[in-house]
C-alpha cells in the first residue's frame, strides 16, 4: 500500500541486506541523488534512519580539529534500532556522555 | 520607523555572513530563553529605518522534530516579525526550498536571499530567479554572496521595501487526495473559532494538527480545544487508512513533490553526463567480484609509486640532514666555542640525528599524501570503502566496524573514537581492538626504511605487504572472535553516499597533502623531539656497571643500551635479538615514528663514534657555498630521477602479469651498487641485521620480521591511553598483552619460516 517516495525510501532501508550506495537507490527511485539524500534527512529528523557522523578529531595532539591524518569518508545512513529512535534525544554527539576527546 | 526581521536559513548556507553583513558591529548574543542554543540579535540603520535583525537557529524544516525548529517555529508564530528573510543556498535548492515552502506556508511576508549563487554557477546551474519567485507566489528574490558582501544593499532595500508594504505570501503547497481534502475538514473548524483563527493561519494549523506536531496539540488541548485536537487525530486516521502511511509522511512527500516540481521548473543543470558515467565506473570498480582486486590494485600502485617516486628526495634529503645540516650544527657549536661539549652532542647526536632521522621522510609522506589526495578528491576513496566493508561483512563483523577501520589506516586514535558510533559494547571493543591492527601512518616510515635498505627499488611490495598483512589479522581475529566470544545479531546494512567521480582538483589536493604533511611536522617537533632528547640522555648516561662518564660512553653500555640489552634476547628467535632492535621498539611505544628516529640516534652515532678522527684524517672542511651547491645539484638529480620513477609506474605494474616484460628506463647509467645508494642508517641497518641472523639472506628475512612486529605489536601511547578512557584499563592491558604475543609469535614464525625457505 506504500505509495509515497518516503515511504518507499524507509522500505528500502528495511529490506536491505547488504550495503547500498546512495546512488544505486536513488536509481531505483529514479530521483537524483541529492533529492534522495534531503528526503532522507526526514527520516533522519523523525529518528527512524541516522547519520554514521565519525568523531573523527580525537584532540589528542591538543587541537579540537579534524584529525589531518583520517581519510574524509562521504556520510553513510542506517535505520535506527527501534529502542533509540527519540528524535531529539538522539541528536547526541556520537562522542557519547563522559567524553574529553575535545570532539563536542 | 522601525520593525523586527527574522533571518531563517538551514544550517551553512551563509547566514551568518548574511547578519553580520547586514548588523555589523551592532550585534547582541546571548541565549534563547531557557535554551542552551545561541540567540544573535543586531540593528540595521537603513536610510530613515531602524530595523531590528533576529538571527534564528539554522534549521531544515518546520516540524517539531529539533530544538532549532522549535525555537524557529515558535519565533516566527508568537512573535510575528515584519518580515523573515529566508537565506537559501543557490546550489542546493533541494534541501533549502522545503523550509522555504514551510514558511511560506505560513503566511507571513517572506524574502529569499538566495545566496551562494557564485557557487552554484560554477557548479554548471542557471536558476531563473524571476520564474522562482512566481512559482513561490511572488515573493522577492535577491541575490547575495555573503563573504564579498555582494546584495547586502539590494537586500536592505528589499527588507524595507516589505516592511512598509507587508504582504503576506500567497502560496500554497498542492495537496492532493485525502490530505487536501482532510485538511479542508479542519481548516474550517478551525476558521469557526475566530480568536484561533485570528492567531494562527487555518490552513498553516490544519497541516499542523494532521502531522500531528506535539507544541501545537499541547497548546490546543491547553487552550480547551481538546475537540480540535480529536477531529485532527480522526482526520489523520483516515489518512492513514486510505494511504497505508502516517499523515505526516504523506503531507511531506507532497511538499517534497512541490518542491521538486519548483526546482524542476527553475533550474537547468549541466547534462547528467556525470551521474552516468559514475554509475558506469561504479558498476566494474564496486563489482562484488572485480572490485577487491581493483582496490587491491590500486593501493599497490599507491605504495610503489610512494617508495619508489620519494626515493631519490628521500636520498637527497637523508644527506641533506645527516651530513649537511649536522656539518652546519656542529660548525655552529664551534662558533659558539660549545665544541666538544655535551650541549654540542645533544644538538647533533641528539636532536639532529633523532628529528633528521624522521623528518627525512616527509617526502615519502608527501606522496603519499599526494596518492590519498587524489583518490579521495576523484571520488575513489569512498568505492574502495565500500568494497572493504563488503569484504568485512562477509567475514561476519558487524557493518559499520569497516569504518574505525578505515580511519585507523590513518591514525589508531581517532579510529579507538570512531567506534563509538556502535551501540553494542562488545562491538566497540571488538571493532577497537582489531581497528590498532590497521597499519596507521606512522609505521609508514618504518617500512619505508626497512623496505629502502633491504629490498630497493621493490620497497613498495613490503609496504603493501605490510597493509595486507595488516587487514588479514584483523579479518582472521575478527572472524574468530565473532564466531565465539562475539556471537551476536547480523549486521545492519546501511545506505552511503558515493559521489560522483570528477577529475581531483589542485587546490584540494594539495590542501590535503598540506594538512596531513604538516601534522607530521608537528608530531615530529614535539613528541619526537622531546623523545629525542630524552633518548640522547639515556644514551649519555652510564648504566650502574659500566665504565665511562657522562657524554663519554659506548652507547651499548648506556642505561638506555643496559634496558634495552635486557629485552634483545627474547627477540633472538625473530633474528633481530640486537639491543638497537629492542631499544628502538621500546621507544618505538611513545610513537611508531621514533622506532626510526630511535635507530637513526644509534646507529648514526655508533658509526661516527669508532675511533677518534686524529689531525691527519681530519677531512677538509666544505664550505656554507659548496655544502649549498651540492645540495641544490642533488636535489635537481632527485627531480630528474623522480619523472623517471613516474614513469616506470607503467613498465612495472604491467610486469605483475605473468609471462609479460616491460624493460624500464633509467636517465642515469646504474654504476652504483645499493651500498652506495643507501642512506648512513640503512647501511648500518643491513650490517646489524645480517650480523645478528648470521647472514645477509637471513638478515633480510629477519627485516621483514621486524616490520610484523612494528606491525602488530602494541599500538603507541597515545593510542593506548584512548582505548583505557574508552574501554577500560583491563581492556587495555589485555590488548597490550595479546599484541605482544601476537607480534612475537608472527616475528618469529616468519623469520624461522623465511630462513628455512632461503637456505
Amino acid at each position: 500500500m506504500t505509495v509515497s517516495t518516503l515511504g518507499k525510501i524507509l522500505t528500502i532501508f528495511e529490506e536491505a541486506r547488504n550495503p547500498l550506495s546512495m546512488r544505486a537507490v536513488a536509481r531505483e527511485l529514479e530521483i537524483s541523488p541529492a533529492r534522495l539524500e534531503v528526503m532522507i534527512q526526514y527520516w533522519v529528523g523523525k529518528g527512524r534512519i541516522r547519520e554514521t557522523v565519525l568523531p573523527i578529531a580525537c584532540g589528542t595532539c591538543g587541537k579540537n580539529e579534524h584529525c589531518p591524518f583520517v581519510i574524509e569518508l562521504p556520510n553513510s545512513y542506517e535505520l535506527t534500532p527501534s529502542d533509540d529512535s527519540n528524535p531529539i534525544e538522539s541528536q547526541t554527539s556520537p562522542c557519547g556522555p563522559g567524553c574529553s576527546c575535545g570532539n563536542l | 520607523m522601525s520593525f523586527t526581521v527574522a533571518l531563517a536559513g538551514n544550517p551553512n548556507v551563509g547566514k551568518s555572513t548574511i547578519f553580520n553583513a547586514l548588523t555589523g558591529s551592532q550585534q547582541h548574543v546571548g541565549n534563547w530563553p531557557g535554551k542552551t542554543v545561541e540567540k544573535k540579535e543586531g540593528r540595521l540603520r537603513f536610510g530613515t529605518e531602524d530595523i531590528f535583525v533576529i538571527d534564528l537557529p539554522g534549521t531544515y524544516s518546520l516540524t517539531a522534530y529539533s530544538i532549532e525548529e522549535i525555537i524557529t517555529r515558535d519565533y516566527i508564530v508568537h512573535e510575528h516579525p515584519s518580515a523573515v528573510v529566508v537565506v537559501v543556498d543557490a546550489s542546493n535548492l533541494e534541501r533549502n526550498l522545503y523550509l522555504v515552502a514551510q514558511i511560506i506556508e505560513l503566511r507571513i511576508p517572506v524574502i529569499i536571499a538566495l545566496n551562494m549563487a557564485d557557487l552554484a554557477t560554477s557548479r554548471g546551474m542557471r536558476i531563473d530567479v524571476d520564474e522562482l519567485s512566481s512559482r513561490l507566489g511572488g515573493i522577492p528574490i535577491v541575490i547575495t554572496i555573503g563573504n564579498r558582501r555582494r546584495g547586502i544593499d539590494e537586500l536592505k532595500e528589499a527588507i524595507t521595501q516589505v516592511a512598509a508594504n507587508p504582504r503576506d505570501a500567497e502560496l500554497r503547497v498542492d495537496y492532493r487526495g485525502v490530505v487536501r481534502d482532510e485538511i479542508l475538514i479542519i481548516e474550517e473548524l478551525i476558521a469557526r473559532d475566530e480568536p484561533l483563527a485570528k492567531a494562527y493561519d487555518p490552513h498553516w494549523l490544519a497541516v499542523k494538527l494532521l502531522e500531528a506536531d506535539p507544541g501545537i496539540d499541547r497548546a490546543l488541548m491547553g487552550s480547551g480545544m481538546g475537540d480540535l485536537v480529536t477531529a485532527a487525530d480522526e482526520a489523520r486516521t483516515r489518512i492513514e487508512e486510505k494511504t497505508g502511511e502516517e499523515a505526516d509522511t504523506i503531507i511531506a512527500d507532497q511538499r517534497y513533490t512541490f518542491v521538486n516540481s519548483v526546482i524542476d521548473s527553475v533550474v537547468v543543470r549541466p547534462r547528467e553526463m556525470v551521474f552516468t558515467g559514475s554509475d558506469r565506473i561504479d558498476r566494474i570498480v564496486t563489482h562484488k567480484i572485480w572490485g577487491l582486486p581493483i582496490f587491491l590494485l590500486t593501493m599497490w600502485i599507491v605504495f610503489q609509486f610512494t617508495a619508489n617516486v620519494s626515493a631519490p628526495y628521500l636520498d637527497w634529503i637523508d644527506v641533506f640532514f645527516n651530513e649537511v645540516v649536522y656539518g652546519w650544527a656542529q660548525g655552529l657549536m664551534v662558533f659558539l666555542g660549545l665544541g666538544g661539549t655535551w650541549f654540542a652532542s645533544l644538538v647533533t647526536d641528539g636532536i639532529i640525528a633523532g628529528l633528521g632521522g624522521v623528518l627525512v621522510f616527509i617526502p615519502v609522506l608527501l606522496f603519499l599524501y599526494l596518492a590519498l589526495a587524489v583518490l579521495e578528491d576523484s571520488g575513489y576513496m569512498s568505492r574502495a570503502a565500500f568494497v572493504m566493508d563488503r569484504v568485512m561483512r562477509w567475514m561476519g563483523l558487524h557493518g559499520k566496524s569497516f569504518l574505525p577501520m578505515i580511519v585507523g589506516f590513518g591514525c589508531t586514535v581517532p579510529a579507538v573514537y570512531a567506534t563509538r558510533t556502535l551501540e553494542n559494547e562488545k562491538d566497540r571493543k571488538l571493532t577497537g581492538f582489531l581497528a590498532t591492527f590497521m597499519s596507521c601512518g606512522a609505521r609508514l616510515p618504518v617500512y619505508v626504511v626497512f623496505g629502502a635498505a633491504f629490498f630497493g627499488s621493490t620497497s613498495g611490495n613490503l609496504i603493501f605487504a605490510m597493509y595486507l598483512l595488516g587487514i588479514a589479522v584483523a579479518l582472521v581475529i575478527g572472524l574468530t572472535l565473532k564466531h565465539t566470544v562475539y556471537k551476536g545479531k547480523p549486521p545492519a546494512p546501511f545506505v552511503m553516499e558515493l559521489p560522483p567521480y570528477r577529475l581531483p582538483r589542485g587546490g584540494d589536493v594539495w590542501r590535503h597533502m598540506w594538512k596531513r604533511t604538516k601534522g607530521f611536522v608537528i608530531k615530529a617537533g614535539t613528541v619526537i623531539l622531546f623523545t629525542s632528547i630524552v633518548l640522547w640522555f639515556l644514551m649519555a648516561i652510564p648504566a650502574g656497571s659500566a665504565k665511562g662518564t657522562f657524554n663519554n660512553v659506548p652507547a651499548e653500555d648506556s642505561v638506555f643500551g643496559a634496558l634495552s640489552g635486557v629485552a634483545a634476547p627474547l627477540l633472538a628467535p625473530a633474528g633481530f635479538g640486537t639491543w638497537e632492535a629492542s631499544g628502538s621498539l621500546i621507544t618505538g611505544f611513545v610513537a611508531k615514528e621514533v622506532i626510526v628516529s630511535t635507530m637513526n640516534q644509534i646507529y648514526v652515532q655508533e658509526a661516527r663514534d669508532p675511533e677518534p678522527v686524529g689531525e691527519d684524517d681530519a677531512v677538509d672542511p666544505t664550505t656554507f657555498g659548496e655544502d649549498l651547491v651540492v645540495s641544490v645539484i642533488g636535489f635537481g638529480e632527485a627531480a630528474i630521477l623522480t619523472v623517471q620513477e613516474v614513469i616506470n609506474i607503467v613498465p612495472r605494474t604491467i610486469n605483475i602479469i605473468p609471462g609479460i616484460h616491460i624493460g624500464e628506463i633509467a636517465f642515469f647509467s646504474e654504476t652504483g651498487d645499493v651500498e652506495e645508494n643507501s642512506s648512513s642508517l640503512q647501511t648500518a641497518l643491513v650490517a646489524s641485521f645480517s650480523a645478528s641472523a648470521g647472514s645477509v639472506e637471513a638478515g633480510m628475512v629477519a627485516a621483514v620480521a621486524f616490520t610484523v612486529f612494528v606491525l602488530l605489536y602494541v599500538p603507541c601511547m597515545a593510542a593506548v591511553s584512548a582505548m583505557r578512557q574508552e574501554f577500560g584499563s583491563r581492556w587495555m592491558w589485555t590488548q597490550i598483552a595479546f599484541t605482544l604475543a601476537l607480534a612475537w609469535v608472527a616475528a618469529v614464525l616468519v623469520f624461522q619460516i623465511g630462513k628455512l625457505l632461503t637456505q
